[in-house]
């Protein structure tokens, strides 16, 4: 059995296997398939029914089960939604088995598996990766505004 | 108009995101898919080589007690105790489990597990065994429940 506990050194290693099968466009393919088979059905039902607040219902539970520490907004008046990640325990897994070599953009796959599926109901996001070195990110999301004249 | 905030510490919640058992199963799907059962036990063995590193070491230190602690554990990071049953003597484990945890979870949100449960059983413990100078053995695995029987025999004493 591969635990659940396990699956962060699990996921890293097949984005590594897939990336030495055939480069990183295998491992971003490999994203967009789960995005459009896995995460379409899950964050993208929440997002078809509750609009952005989906987000909101959607991560409310992701990063409770995985034990983050964070600090997640979202203001209905300008439907703005954003997690500044304090530790993310993925990371910050990877991060600590310092005997295993974490595969380089472990963090792209976030961005990919969820905005892809949100760019379908009208949601840009911005990231800042700049941290994850730290276990720290920090993402906001927001419905896309008309480009003003 | 409301803000809505969320704010916690990791140690408000234990850490058990068992979706996570559907990620293993979606990329070991995948992995089939695009290069074949080879693929499945070349990432499983990369996996298990690179992950385990430290518990392989163990392994060969203390021999089959380093793997029925480590069984014990990750049942138990599972909430799933109840699951696990076993018998160590000096010469052989003996492992029943009356469930495994992601298959349960799987089917109780209406996914259907992959067939790669038993594969990962024989790769992750087939080198779990080896370092224990051991014989891995599957004797039986269900596959509505991921119920299953193995063994780990010290090579000498495998019939």
């Amino acid at each position: 059995m591969i635990s659940c506990t396990e699956f962060i050194p699990f996921y890293s290693e097949l984005f590594t296997f897939l990336e030495e099968q055939d480069g990183y466009d295998a491992v971003v393919r490999y994203w967009e398939h789960i995005s459009d088979t896995y995460v379409q059905d899950r964050l993208g039902k929440l997002v078809e029914k509750e609009g952005i607040r989906g987000c909101w219902t959607y991560w409310s539970r992701s990063l409770n089960e995985e034990a983050c520490d964070f600090r997640m907004t979202y203001d209905e008046e300008t439907e703005r939604f954003t997690i500044d990640m304090r530790h993310c325990p993925s990371r910050g897994m990877l991060n600590e088995l310092t005997y295993m070599k974490p595969y380089h953009d472990y963090c792209g796959h976030c961005a990919v598996l969820y905005d892809r599926v949100l760019e379908k109901y009208g949601v840009e996001g911005t990231f800042d990766f700049s941290k994850v070195d730290k276990a720290q990110c920090f993402s906001c999301r927001q419905m896309k505004r008309p480009a003003q004249e | 108009m409301a803000l809505l905030v969320m704010d916690r510490k990791a140690s408000d919640n234990k850490y058990l995101h068992l979706d996570f058992h559907s990620s293993v199963d979606n990329g070991l799907r995948y992995v089939c898919e695009h290069y074949g059962e080879k693929g499945v036990r070349e990432l499983l063995r990369r996996y298990t080589l690179a992950y385990h590193k430290p518990r392989l070491e163990d392994i060969r230190r203390r021999g089959l007690t380093a793997i029925a602690e480590y069984l014990k554990d990750i049942y138990e990071k599972e909430d799933a105790s109840d699951a696990l049953r076993y018998t160590l003597t000096d010469a052989c484990l003996t492992v029943e489990t009356a469930y495994h945890p992601g298959v349960r979870y799987m089917r109780s949100v209406g996914e259907t597990p992959s067939e790669w449960g038993p594969l990962t059983m024989q790769v992750v413990y087939g080198i779990f065994a080896e370092a224990a100078g051991c014989a891995f053995s599957l004797r039986s695995y269900d596959e509505q429940t991921g119920a299953a029987k193995f063994s780990f025999a010290k090579k000498e004493a495998a019939v």
